[in-house]
């Protein structure tokens, strides 16, 4: 491969942060025109904040970006994208009652006193579906196609524009094996065409073959950068991970002694997790390990009855439960918290109080009238046990930081006595004294018998809180580590194995 | 093949080719959302011309059109708001506001006839418009902002006429508003095509193109369906919401004054229940009220279904208490049919 002499883009010490979270600091990166960059790191180690960073969805506190030797600041994506940097986010951004050349030329139709010129318009797409060397249906309605050919439709948008520098964000997370090698190759011809490719992706196999170098980002900064040829996946994995986080194991315990509490067994959900088995223990705090889209969330709603497509066996205190919904699942003390916190989590405009005794109601008040003086006894033991940081208990939740909305949350789950809490990411997008107040009420909580499934992308943690973790690799748990076994490294390493 | 040296890469997906075929042809339009609502409707009129033997009469089809016409013009600019994402349940009081405006200007004021239509689409139009702008820039949901209009628009009519009706002695008016078009078939008998139902078919042409045809129409689609995207990929989203609502009101207002014309006077008691058969018609033709899904070729078919239905209750002395349980009945029916219809499609 030979390389031109100007780089395509350059950034010089982009900084950004976010309240007291330094999400990227100094962060120097280079591409040249016809090169794919794999761009790797952990969650939250400033992937995203970069890439938003150069796409003008965010803007640096300090730094600057030079793309094909001017200096450039952008107004927001609109304003990137015209300057020449496209993205392909993770989720898709089509308009499903449209059509996959309506889709790819989104926004940008030509047309003449407000009517589409058709033979126009289908040329563009065509000139875009071309660069990805690709067949689509043009006429079809994108909302009628697979998810592959709807992430193709996605890439053939972002070239509308004759982007030089295209941003891949998980490309590949959505597609299967075959699907795969296909947006490989497409990647390989647009880096031909002189395209200077960002990729972002978690999946380790695919990086030799697409990319010409890497880059690891770990906490905010680059680490290295490498041709793909000398990177080893050893040599990527502990790169990711850093050095070891001195981790207070010495706490956990195996509690793999007392009785099973939840059974899992062969538990299949269509699409997403092949074969899932495991047993929970009374106050064990069981983490569950692997990357975005292997099935950590989906397995949680199963078990929880929010999945009617899930097969496999699921008992509680021994007892298989059939027909699982939320309702039940309380009922037999089983709670869950939804990663999504602002939607699925709590009523941002009832008070922290009313939130937190929203499922304890029939308990506190049998015959259906409220109780005030019992319901507010209990809600302000909770906000004391879980020093949630409250004007009173009727300020509006909403109002609260996340990491106070997070507690509020789990204090829900204690106030109507819940024996098993499902946590879906519940330490996403707080403060890290907010974090290590919610580990150590895990911890707490185990203590008192009540059993914990923890699920998280930040491997740290899992360390941190966790007894005993299982990782899901391909729909399946592979591994389990138990109490000083869990080291992040160790973790990582088996979450980015690949299955051959 | 040498200009595209650099692009002689195989095709990496299995090519999916257009139907050419008779079959294929015949396999996509049994797979169209329009088809079973098209089997149902040749039912009902199988099921009514048994029932009913003056149902079939060409006097009575013609008639279904006129009625068909009144709230199909609205029902027509209602499936361009539905598919936005919104809805207007205020058009039935926009029809009384407008048929009260036209009898005050021309019969107490004096305005001349063409002045004052153009008047009361103008202020229609602006009212609309008022709905999308509060909609757009102050995120007040279209159902509460138009909910308030339907209350204050029928008493701004009632308002302007005391609630009595002006009467408009014109016949040229009437004419032109419930009138009918003689065309002779054969010696002896001939055609009375109902003016509105004119209108309802070419507003009809003119609507099916707009939304298939103009980036206004495109653009709706992709507001409905993705309003993020369509923001991002930097379609006014607040323009297309206004104007959909402007049309809208505009539409509720040219029914209102074909009311006036059939009733001869600006009432402030006409079309009770226009939102009612226009929002029913879009949604029997399959538009989700979710946005972002919705064809004008089916809420025609959902127009005729419902005129006919009524004509055919009506031909059948049904109960006009019974009718009306009929019509939410049919209603439901087609919102569940729609829900299981996108439910089977997202699983397989």
């Amino acid at each position: 491969m030979s390389l031109p002499e100007q780089p395509i883009l350059v950034c010089t010490a982009l900084t950004k942060t976010f309240g007291n979270i330094r999400a990227l600091s100094g962060v120097d990166f280079t591409l040249q025109a016809g090169e794919v960059r794999a761009l790797l790191g952990k969650n939250g180690a400033g992937k995203s904040t970069l890439v938003n960073i150069v796409s003008g969805s965010v803007a640096p506190d300090s730094g600057t970006i030079e793309l094909a030797g001017n200096t450039v600041a952008w107004s927001g994506p609109g304003a990137a994208r015209l300057g020449g940097i496209s993205v392909v986010h993770q989720e898709f951004s089509l308009v499903p009652g449209l059509t996959v050349a309506e889709n790819i030329t989104l926004g940008r139709w030509p047309s003449v006193g407000g009517f589409l010129k058709s033979n126009e318009l289908a040329d563009r797409a065509r000139r875009a579906i071309d660069m990805l060397g690709v067949n689509l249906p043009e006429t079809e309605l994108v909302g009628n196609l697979p998810i592959a050919q709807q992430q193709l439709v996605e890439i053939a948008k972002a070239l509308i524009d004759e982007p030089r520098v295209l941003i891949l964000d998980e490309p590949t997370s959505a597609l299967n094996a075959s699907e795969v090698e296909t947006l490989i190759a497409l990647v390989r011809r647009l880096a031909s065409q002189n395209v200077a490719i960002i990729y972002v992706s978690h999946r380790m196999k695919e990086i030799p073959l697409v990319a010409d170098t890497i880059t690891v980002m770990r906490d905010g900064r680059e680490v290295r950068t490498m041709p793909v040829t000398e990177a080893t996946a050893e040599t990527v994995a502990s790169l990711i991970a850093g050095d070891s986080e001195s981790v207070n194991i010495s706490e956990l315990r195996n509690r793999l002694d007392a009785p099973v509490v939840l059974s899992v067994s062969q538990l299949h959900i269509p699409g997403t997790v092949e074969n899932v088995s495991f047993d929970l223990h009374e106050g064990e705090v069981l983490g569950i390990a692997g990357f975005l889209g292997s099935g950590r969330t989906e397995l949680l709603e199963a078990i929880f009855g929010l999945r009617q497509d899930a097969r496999g066996e699921v008992r509680i205190g021994g007892t298989e439960i059939v027909h699982r919904t939320p309702r039940k699942m309380l009922n037999l003390k089983v709670a869950m918290t939804s990663e999504d916190r602002k939607t699925a989590g709590i009523v941002p405009l009832l008070g922290i109080g009313e939130n937190i005794v929203l499922s304890a109601r029939s308990r506190v008040l049998p015959k259906g009238w409220l109780r005030a003086t019992r319901e507010s006894v209990l809600q302000e033991n909770i906000l004391r046990t879980l020093s949630i940081r409250a004007s009173s208990a009727v300020q509006e939740i909403g109002t609260l930081s996340g990491g106070n909305q997070q507690k509020g949350v789990i204090g829900r789950a204690l106030a109507a006595d819940m024996r098993v809490l499902l946590l879906d990411e519940p330490t996403r997008g707080i403060d890290v004294q907010a974090k290590a107040q919610i580990y150590s009420l895990i911890r707490e909580l185990a203590l008192g018998g009540v059993a914990s499934i923890f699920v998280s992308s930040e491997l740290e943690e899992l360390t941190q809180v966790c007894d005993r973790v299982i990782i899901i690799r391909a729909g399946r748990n592979r591994e389990e580590l138990v109490g000083a076994q869990a080291s992040a490294d160790k973790i990582l390493s088996l979450v980015l194995k690949e299955e051959d | 093949m040498s200009t595209t040296a650099t692009n002689a890469v195989p095709p990496l997906l299995p090519e999916s080719s257009p139907p050419t075929t008779v079959l294929a042809a015949f396999r996509r339009f049994v797979r169209w959302d329009g088809f079973g609502l098209l089997l149902v409707f040749i039912l009902l009129y199988v099921v009514l011309s048994v029932m009913a033997p003056e149902f079939l009469t060409a006097d009575n089809q013609l008639n279904i059109l006129q009625n068909a016409a009144f709230f199909g013009i609205v029902a027509l600019i209602m499936t361009l708001v539905i598919i936005s994402g919104e809805i207007d349940i205020s058009v039935g009081s926009m029809a009384a506001l407008a048929s009260s405006m036209l009898g005050v200007a021309v019969i107490k004021l004096g305005v001349p006839m063409p002045i004052a239509v153009v008047i009361v689409l103008a202020v229609a139009f602006a009212i609309g418009s008022l709905a999308g702008f509060v909609r757009a820039y102050f995120g007040v949901p279209t159902f509460i902002a138009t909910l308030a209009l339907y209350l204050a628009l029928r008493g701004l009519a009632q308002l302007l006429t005391n609630n009595f009706p002006l009467p408009i002695p014109l016949n040229q008016f009437f004419y032109w508003g419930s009138g009918k078009i003689q065309i002779p078939v054969g010696p002896t008998s001939v055609f009375n095509i109902p003016v509105p139902a004119i209108y309802f078919v070419v507003l009809f042409i003119i609507v099916a193109i707009v939304a298939k045809k103009t980036v206004f129409g495109r653009s709706i689609y992709a507001v409905g369906g993705n309003i993020k995207a369509a923001n991002l990929s930097g379609i006014n989203v607040r323009r297309v919401k206004i104007l959909v609502m402007a049309l809208a009101a505009t539409a509720a207002a040219i029914t209102g004054l074909l009311f006036s014309a059939q009733v001869q006077s600006g009432n402030s008691t006409i079309a009770n229940g226009l939102e009612f058969d226009a929002i029913a018609a879009t949604i029997i033709g399959g538009a989700a009220l979710s946005g972002g899904k919705g064809t004008v070729v089916g809420t025609v078919l959902g127009v005729l279904f419902i005129a006919a239905l009524l004509n055919g209750m009506v031909l059948l002395n049904v109960n006009p208490y019974a009718q009306q349980v009929v019509r939410g009945a049919v209603v439901l029916i087609a919102v569940l049919v729609n829900v299981f219809r996108t439910r089977r499609s997202t699983v397989s």
